[in-house]
């Protein structure tokens, strides 16, 4: 009895060595496999250094503060790769092998071929609907589209913060009760000047055609006498081609959809360019 | 040289003129009133008596060809009035006009004798009072004519023109083949399905009407018609009294090149109307026989109307028959500007009002 004890004891730092190999190993495997090398936690993954060290850290603190002040974590993702992924599964497998809770959200944005991604899970998807991210991509593309990409996250913080104190008070952000939009003043002049020029040219163009009134004659219409009755009357069919039809949105309804990422979890997000 | 002819009273001597109102031959001077028509058979039947009566003496001259017209070395013709002896000049088309000095009518009868003859002629219904008025109508209209204009505006010359037309009638069958198409849905995709469209039918052209004089632009005439043939009525000089006449100098085959153009682009688009039930319609192929057609020589009533601005010749003509009016007019830069500032930026602050209040109700 006391040698198989002895057996045992000798077998506890094998194990414990293979144990902390495999570690290593899967955690290299993962480091490989996910593309990034963060650390575990970290609310804003930035290893090409797109933000400045001083962006870097005041955004960290932001994220961090929302992050812990709702309990959900709130990670911001830029990378240069897609590692061979659709930017939906990289964001979703970057969140699940981050370390980071079970809830939680993940905007990742990647230059490769300028995506933008959302990865929601657990908590992170009753609060970050559908209609929710469509609006916070809305609020955040602007940003991205002109290069402020500090910005960009710093409006993806704020509202984040906002969304998850509305999921706190039971009615989560979604189709039919969104926040409400800032009022877009020049986007607004730009449309009413573009309108109101367009239509003001249509309407001067047909006063200046009103001093135009000498045409040639094209047709003779007027003196076609009778009605066209025809004598000859046929349709061949010669071939026929194909082309996609347009795609017709399904419509939104309220909630998120979610799918399933690679390690099993169940996930909601979006994802499109910018 | 050519014969020409005064309409005179035969009660005062005084040169008739034709009224578009009654349509009758009037006498400004008397009040004197002749059916256009029969005011010709009168003449002519006279003019037969003299001319038998001068054979039997031995003359050779028949009256109406008294009165001559002189050709010059830089091929102008002229005539001298018989009322006050004034020089009238004109061209070989000249086929009537009017004394510049005494305003008598003068009528070259050479120029619608034998096959020079209209086949009818539509009579002025609107006279220069009328035409005058439309003018003023036309230009008063329009906001981005210069007021300046419109205010200065004195009409240089206005004179009521019988126009040489070549009216066209033509009996055509006409084959155009489409290329059409039609599309339905097909799983997630759109069937685009190809045919070959072919379509023939016997059409039916009445009076397509051609400008046959080069001093007018066609586009000019092309724009004051149609005209209602109904209306027409066997030529006869007396209509032309008091206005100016040309005889035709395009000939009917360059005409009738104008009205085929119109005429095959009509039959591309009646035939096109045929074809329903498809999302496009290309013609791709179209064949026009003709299968009779003939062409008649008829003058028609124009108002024409010269004004000068700024050193610009400003032309405008009006049908005769319908008083439609055309003419192509100055306009005011400034104000074109004006119109599209100004409203451009009502607009725009009520469509920027409209959007505030939009998001203030929706948002």
């Amino acid at each position: 009895m006391k040698q198989h004890s002895k057996k045992v004891y000798r077998l506890i730092p094998m194990i414990f060595c293979a144990v902390l190999l495999v570690s290593l190993f899967i955690t290299d495997l993962m480091s490989s496999y996910t593309g990034y090398a963060a650390e575990s936690g970290d609310y804003v993954i930035d290893d090409q250094g797109y933000l400045t060290d001083s962006e870097y850290n005041h955004l960290s603190s932001v994220l961090a503060s929302v992050s812990n002040s709702h309990g959900v974590d709130v990670v911001v993702y830029l990378d240069d790769s897609l590692y061979g992924k659709t930017p939906q599964q990289l964001a979703d497998d970057t969140y699940d092998y981050g370390g980071y809770r079970s809830d939680g959200i993940l905007f990742m944005v990647n230059f490769e071929d300028n995506d933008w991604a959302i990865s929601t899970k657990g908590y992170g998807i009753t609060a970050f609907t559908d209609a929710g991210q469509d609006y916070m991509i809305s609020q955040i593309r602007p940003y991205l589209s002109n290069g402020n990409y500090s910005q960009a996250i710093e409006t993806y913080a704020e509202l984040a913060d906002d969304f998850l104190t509305q999921a706190e008070n039971g009615q989560p952000y979604g189709t039919g009760n969104l926040p409400k939009k800032p009022f877009r003043f020049f986007r607004s002049l730009l449309i009413a000047l573009g309108g109101g020029f367009i239509i003001s040219w249509l309407r001067a163009s047909s006063l200046k055609s009103q001093t135009k009134t000498v045409h040639k004659a094209v047709k003779a219409d007027s003196y076609l006498v009778g009605n066209v009755v025809l004598n000859q009357s046929q349709e061949i069919f010669n071939h026929s081609e194909f082309r996609m039809a347009p795609q017709v949105s399904s419509g939104g309804g309220g909630g998120s959809t979610t799918h399933v990422s690679s390690s099993g979890a169940v996930h909601g997000g979006s994802s499109g360019k910018f | 040289m050519a014969n020409a002819f005064e309409y005179k009273c035969s009660s005062c001597g005084g040169a008739m003129e034709f009224d578009s109102a009654s349509q009758k031959l009037i006498c400004p001077y008397c009040g004197a009133v002749h059916d256009a028509a029969e005011y010709d058979a009168m003449q002519q039947q006279t003019a037969g008596q003299q001319a038998q009566q001068s054979a039997t003496q031995g003359g050779n001259n028949w009256s109406m060809e008294q009165d001559q017209w002189n050709v010059n070395e830089d091929g102008l013709y002229s005539y001298v009035c018989e009322s006050c002896g004034g020089e009238i000049v004109g061209d070989e088309n000249t086929a009537a006009t009017s004394c510049p000095y005494c305003d008598s009518p003068i009528i070259r009868n050479s120029q619608f004798s034998g096959s020079l003859k209209p086949d009818y002629i539509i009579p002025f219904k609107l006279d220069k009072k009328a035409a005058k008025a439309k003018l003023n109508n036309f230009v008063s209209g329009k906001k981005l004519v210069p007021k300046v204009f419109k205010d200065q505006k004195h009409i240089e010359e206005i004179k009521g023109v019988y126009v040489p037309f070549w009216v066209f009638d033509a009996d055509v069958y006409a084959e155009v083949q489409f290329d059409a198409t039609r599309e339905q849905p097909s799983g997630n995709q759109i069937e685009v399905g190809h045919f070959d469209v072919y379509r023939g039918a016997n059409l039916s052209f009445r009076g397509i009407p051609v400008d046959a004089s080069s001093k007018m632009e066609d586009e000019l005439m092309d724009s004051i018609a149609p005209f209602n043939n109904n209306e027409a009525v066997a030529f006869t000089p007396a209509y032309l009294a008091g206005y100016m006449a040309d005889k035709y100098d395009v000939s009917p085959e360059e005409g009738f090149l104008r009205a085929d153009e119109q005429l095959k682009n009509s039959v591309a688009s009646a035939l096109a109307g045929t074809v329903q039930g498809f999302n496009s319609v290309q013609a791709v192929a179209s064949n026009v026989n003709m299968i009779q057609g003939n062409a008649r020589y008829a003058l028609y009533p124009v108002w024409i109307l010269n004004t000068k601005w700024q050193g610009k010749q400003y032309r405008f003509a009006m049908n005769g028959q319908t008083g439609k009016f055309v003419g192509d007019l100055p306009y005011d830069k400034g104000a074109y500007n004006r119109q599209l500032f100004l409203f451009g930026g009502i607009l725009a602050a009520v469509i920027f009002v409209v959007l505030f209040l939009a998001w203030l109700i929706f948002r």
